[in-house]
């Protein structure tokens, strides 16, 4: 079972008032309104996304930057400050406006910023409706890929909530510059995958970064490939996929039941 | 198919009636039940599948929202002043703004949070100057209406 908390609780409470059954029902803009909150989409460059609150005053506003490039990453931004909002988050006033202040301002949001994105993954991949789509499946970044496509979310966004909820060894690992920026595991994995380790010349991964063709299948590599503490003849199955916008690799990781026997 | 059109004549026929009713003078309950029933409808199943007819074709909540929505981007479009302001003459007004919403007796200060911010440009703070600007005038709305209820 994925984790009981205020945010996915409340989540869950609008799903259930609007009688939400299905992903196609989840109009983010539609859902805003019914919930105190317009959204409109211009006027913001600087961020992705802005929400506009005064308690007693409805409706809120909600800026969504016209400039983000995909729809999922939109629509999971309109969710978040709608997020800040049901959890009736208290940002503070911007006394002063200047670059400094706002960012100084920003940045000390960081708990709330979390409880945001919980309430905004329960709202835009609700698990009931995702773990439904789970039963029967096999851990591929094609069945990601699908379920972001269904649910109109990002692959990233769709693929934590894919570790969150399986009930598989798997990770999702995204690389930069041939580097480890971070890693998601199931509960089930309990293998360590650090942060900030160079993407070994074993993985599949490291062909993007050196230059050569990314394989786009599943493959089996040496599991020392990414783990610590991982004998040579151990083996992991890896499926990645290059992010090249951002010099990235968005790898899955699966440790099938039978490769532990 | 005959089922459904003797619904429909029957739901138009109340519908007729209720509408002479609303026009017309006024009547009793009773009267007008019975002048129904000496018509040969039933009110109580009339009404039943007048209500129904209602529901069936209610609006759902996402065609309200999508509707509320669009009314309030037009009202917005319509509150937003465009002259052209300095960037230290938006951050006063600003400032001015969120001080009017204080004295007219907003709860708390407004708050804003941002997702991925990286700075605040002019455009930025200029659209958070027109929010401010409609809540402001959602505030004075709000209050006029207090005033007029005594």
């Amino acid at each position: 079972m994925g984790e009981v908390s205020i945010p996915k609780i409340k989540a869950g409470v609008i799903l259930r008032d609007l009688k939400i059954k299905e992903p196609d029902d989840i109009s983010i803009e539609d859902i805003a309104w019914a919930r105190g909150a317009v959204v409109i989409e211009n006027g913001l460059r600087g961020a992705d996304a802005r929400l506009l609150y005064t308690p007693g005053i409805l409706p809120a506003i909600i800026r969504v930057n016209a400039t983000i490039p995909h729809l999922g990453r939109r629509r999971f931004a309109i969710a978040h400050e709608l997020g800040h909002l049901e959890l009736k988050h208290n940002p503070g006033a911007p006394t002063e406006c200047g670059e400094k202040q706002f960012v100084l301002w920003y940045k000390s949001q960081n708990d709330k910023e979390l409880e945001a994105n919980l309430f905004a993954a329960e709202l835009l991949m609700p698990e009931a409706m995702f773990r439904k789509r789970l039963e029967k499946t096999v851990p591929s970044l094609d069945l990601i890929e699908k379920l972001a496509d269904e649910f109109q979310t990002t692959l990233t966004a769709t693929a934590i909530r894919y570790i969150d909820l399986c009930e598989e060894q798997c990770a999702i690992v995204f690389s930069t510059g041939g580097k480890v920026v971070w890693s998601r595991r199931s509960p089930d994995f309990h293998r360590w995958i650090a942060p900030g380790r160079k993407v070994s010349s074993y993985s599949l991964a490291a062909d993007f970064f050196e230059g050569s063709t990314l394989s786009e299948k599943v493959e089996i590599v040496r599991r020392d490939a990414w783990v610590e503490n991982a004998s040579e003849r151990e083996t992991i199955k890896e499926q990645s996929r290059a992010m090249r916008s951002y010099d990235s690799v968005l790898s899955l990781l699966w440790i099938p039941y039978e490769f532990t026997r | 198919m005959g089922n459904a059109d003797d619904a429909a004549r029957e739901t138009a026929r109340f519908l007729d009636n209720l509408t002479e009713f609303i026009a017309g003078e006024e009547q009793q309950l009773d009267e007008i039940k019975e002048s129904l029933r000496a018509q040969g409808v039933d009110p109580e199943e009339s009404l039943r599948q007048f209500r129904q007819t209602l529901s069936e074709h209610a609006p759902t909540w996402r065609e309200k929202a999508a509707r509320a929505r669009a009314d309030m981007a037009i009202s917005f479009e319509s509150q937003k002043a465009r002259a052209h302001r300095t960037r230290t003459e938006i951050e006063r007004e600003i400032r001015e703004t969120m001080e009017t919403m204080r004295a007219l007796g907003a709860p708390v200060e407004a708050g804003a949070y941002h997702r991925n911010f990286e700075e605040a440009r002019d455009e930025d703070l200029e659209s958070l100057l027109d929010d401010l600007q409609f809540q402001r005038a959602l505030l004075l709305k709000q209050r006029d209406k207090k005033d007029s209820n005594g």
